[in-house]
């Protein structure tokens, strides 16, 4: 296997359901796409619902035939089998056997990919541990809750050691500290050169754990890059000054849109020509400027604009 | 797919199969025949329950008649335990059937359901795998049953009566071979369907329809079995009946034989205790299992000649004691009816009814006095269509009335099948005895395996197919 190909690679890749004998018709579910995703790195998948991610997923991971175009994963053909043990995969909405308690079913996930004995017997308590779930491995998986299953999931995806997980919905049903402790496993995976592959909704997540982002709208790739490059400026500046005059918005007159005071400033709404005669003007009448900080939309304020510029789009 | 993927995909086989609710109440069920033949001892002295309580001390000497010989007792107790036990295994060889289909049914559609599927085949295991791993959960399923079952009627017969049948274990490859195809049927309807009660409805209508057909064509194969071999022939058959009797055939060559795995497991018990017999003649039916006791045969002698004749030296220095059994025409040595009158009045003595194996006849019993010695004579007449069997017992009187010299003669007597000419036992053959590893295509037990295991084959093939083809 190739190592300096890409941990993910797709290329004209798309899927159409319910074609019709002769191949006419169909819904398509991912329309000649084409994506790249470097090792080593953190990435987010994003879309509305119906936008094909999922279906892209399980493309990646033999789950569901491609209709056209080519898939690969750490340089290898998706159905490999060999290449699928480098792999790990959380499914979305997953339900694991509940005949098998969570060591059970680490060991049975650790063997389906070619783990040895020896191996799993150091690995299993490491990753329970990392989950936060070593207490409750020995119960049968039927007893636990959503977010004890969602923990376990993401054992399973982990045991083997992979060099590519492929995360639908991970911190779906996990409460706020176990978040925390997805985003921490998450980082340290990259720490350690493990390429993740997000597929979320909690657009907060993604912003707070990615690198690199992709949106797919009908199955498209409309928007693809860095958190920065999806979050452009808004044109709202956040003054810091070293102490609040009381007069503020009286000096700053009519500038700007939006004025909102906080304990030691103010946001406002400001053009280019505006940020410089308010600073001007501040600087005037003798206010200590400490900072200015220009507020970015975040992940989800850009991704809902950019999927309803997309329906209007397609709309009209 | 290596060592650590097998073991896994077998443990998870395992782990499925005892957390199943229907296999533990299963389980419990199955154990209580082994406990039932623990607790209660059948024994020639009577039946006993827990060893203490004695139920009916009679219950293998009822018939009336003289009491008989303990040799007698011992073997009527062995027929009647093969009897009890044959009872038994037939009714958790349905019960089985039924119920295990009910519990392993939804092994495949539960893998196939959203999100369980997304896990298990993302795995690097080839869907063929996966899906061979349900079918021998299903099979290790009965296994474990059939080995509580039949290793607890084993065991129980055992330490309790004393009735120690190594070929009992026979049984439980048949249980299985029996639930194999119905199970590989319910894994077909379970990837077609996707629904653990769909496959489990579909599985349980097909057992009788396959039933019903396999039935329909054993009756008729027996019918044409009895045309052929009394050359009768057969009524002309209208376009219908000879369509149906076309598919009848082609879906028992076809479709699964799993009711075969308990006659092919008798046959193999049957193998298991087989000890060729002393004497053999097909045209007759005849099969002589042993040589009367202490008597040898005379190397020369023959049934169609002299006679087949067994000699035993006189214990007491006296005349040998013989058994001589000799077939003459009829029209040699007369009918049946006239030659009983004829030696009605030589001998001055009554006739008796006889019946040996199938055939009935007639016997005389008298002494007659040879030299000093006076010797018991006994002959049977049995007419089998044309032919005339004369069997002759002649001995020294007060050593033939002793009680060892009485039990060896019933012993011999009693281990005879005579079954009649061709015609007369194809008219009784069921298809059970006409199932063999030696016979033509309709009863042949080779076939029935090979094609039922070819049936197994193609409906895995079939599934796994369909399984290739399903996008999660």
């Amino acid at each position: 296997m190739d190592r300096s190909s890409p941990a993910v690679s797709v290329r004209a890749l798309s899927k159409v359901y319910g074609r019709g004998l002769f191949g006419g018709g169909g819904f398509r579910a991912v329309d000649e796409l084409t994506l790249e995703v470097g090792r080593g790195q953190v990435f987010g998948l994003l879309g509305p619902n119906g936008a094909g991610k999922t279906t892209l997923v399980k493309m990646l991971l033999g789950l569901a035939r491609p209709t056209s175009g080519d898939a690969r994963l750490l340089g290898a053909p998706v159905g490999d089998a060999l290449v699928r043990r480098k792999v790990g995969y959380l499914p979305e909405g997953h339900r694991f056997p509940p005949y098998l308690t969570g060591v059970q079913m680490l060991n049975l996930f650790g063997e389906m990919c070619g783990c040895e004995r020896d191996k799993l017997a150091r690995r299993v308590p490491e990753v329970l541990e990392l989950v936060g779930m070593r207490d409750a491995a020995k119960r049968k998986l039927r007893e636990f809750s959503k977010g004890m299953t969602q923990r376990m999931g993401l054992a399973q995806a982990l045991i083997h050691e992979p060099e590519l997980i492929i995360l639908d919905e991970p911190t779906d049903g996990v409460d706020p500290v176990g978040r925390a402790a997805v985003r921490q496993i998450v980082q340290g995976l990259k720490e350690r050169g493990v390429t993740v592959f997000i597929n979320s909704h909690l657009l907060q997540e993604v912003e707070l754990i990615c690198d690199r982002v992709v949106i797919m709208v009908k199955g498209k790739l409309v928007r693809e890059g860095a958190i920065e490059d999806l979050t452009p400026r808004n044109g709202r500046y956040r003054f810091e000054l070293g102490s609040v005059p009381a007069n503020l918005r009286v000096l700053l007159g009519d500038l700007g849109a939006g004025f909102e005071a906080h304990e030691r400033g103010f946001e406002l709404q400001l053009s280019d020509t505006e940020l410089d005669r308010c600073v001007d003007l501040l600087r005037t009448a003798g206010v200590s400027i400490r900072g200015i900080l220009a507020r970015r939309l975040n992940l989800e304020q850009a991704f809902i604009q950019l999927v309803k510029a997309q329906q209007q789009g397609g709309a009209q | 797919m290596n060592g650590p993927i097998v073991r896994a995909l077998l443990r998870d086989a395992y782990y499925q199969v005892v957390d199943n609710l229907g296999f533990r109440i299963l389980l419990v069920l199955f154990l209580l025949p082994g406990l039932f033949f623990l607790a209660v001892s059948f024994r020639t002295d009577g039946i006993w329950i827990v060893g203490t309580w004695q139920l009916d001390p009679d219950w293998l000497s009822r018939g009336g008649g003289a009491p008989p010989t303990t040799a007698a007792l011992e073997q009527r107790l062995q027929g009647q335990l093969d009897g009890i036990v044959d009872n038994v295994l037939l009714t958790f060889d349905l019960f089985a059937s039924v119920f295990a289909i009910a519990a392993v049914s939804f092994f495949v559609p539960q893998m196939l359901e959203r999100g369980g599927a997304d896990v298990v085949f993302s795995k690097p295991v080839s869907r063929l795998a996966l899906y061979l791993s349900r079918y021998v959960a299903g099979l290790a399923f009965v296994s474990l049953l059939a080995v509580v079952l039949i290793g607890g009627v084993f065991s129980g017969l055992w330490l309790a009566s004393g009735y120690f049948q190594p070929r009992l274990i026979w049984v439980i490859p048949a249980l299985v071979y029996g639930f194999a195809s119905l199970h590989a049927i319910s894994c077909l309807f379970g990837v077609l369907t996707r629904s653990s009660i769909a496959a489990i409805l579909l599985t349980v209508v097909f057992m009788p329809i396959n039933y019903g057909l396999h039935n329909a064509f054993e009756s008729r194969a027996v019918e044409q079995h009895v045309a052929e071999a009394t050359d009768k022939p057969a009524p002309p058959a209208s376009a219908a009946s000879a369509t149906i009797a076309v598919l009848l055939d082609a879906y028992h060559l076809v479709g699964p034989k799993n009711g075969d795995g308990s006659r092919i497991a008798k046959a193999l018990r049957e193998r298991l205790d087989y000890v060729a017999p002393e004497f053999v003649d097909d045209d007759l039916g005849l099969t002589i299992a042993a040589a009367p006791e202490g008597f040898q045969r005379e190397p020369r002698s023959a049934l169609r000649q002299d006679g087949l004749t067994w000699l035993a030296p006189h214990p007491d220095g006296g005349g040998e004691a013989s058994w001589r059994i000799k077939v003459e025409s009829v029209e040699r040595a007369g009918e049946l009816t006239a030659l009983t009158k004829t030696l009605r009045k030589e001998l001055g003595v009554d006739s008796k009814p006889t019946i040996i194996g199938k055939i009935s006849g007639r016997r005389f019993e008298w002494t007659e006095q040879r030299g000093q010695e006076s010797r018991l004579r006994r002959r049977w007449l049995l007419q089998i269509k044309d032919e005339l069997l004369t069997i002759d017992y002649d001995a020294e009187a007060a050593w033939a009335v002793r009680e060892d010299s009485e039990r060896a003669a019933r012993a011999f007597t009693s281990s005879w099948s005579l079954e009649g000419d061709a015609q007369r036992r194809a008219k009784s053959a069921s298809y059970d005895d006409l199932f063999a590893w030696d016979a033509s295509w309709r009863f042949n037990s080779v076939l029935s395996i090979l094609t039922t295991l070819l049936f197994i084959a193609l409906t895995l093939a079939l599934g796994w197919w369909k399984l290739s083809r399903i996008d999660f």
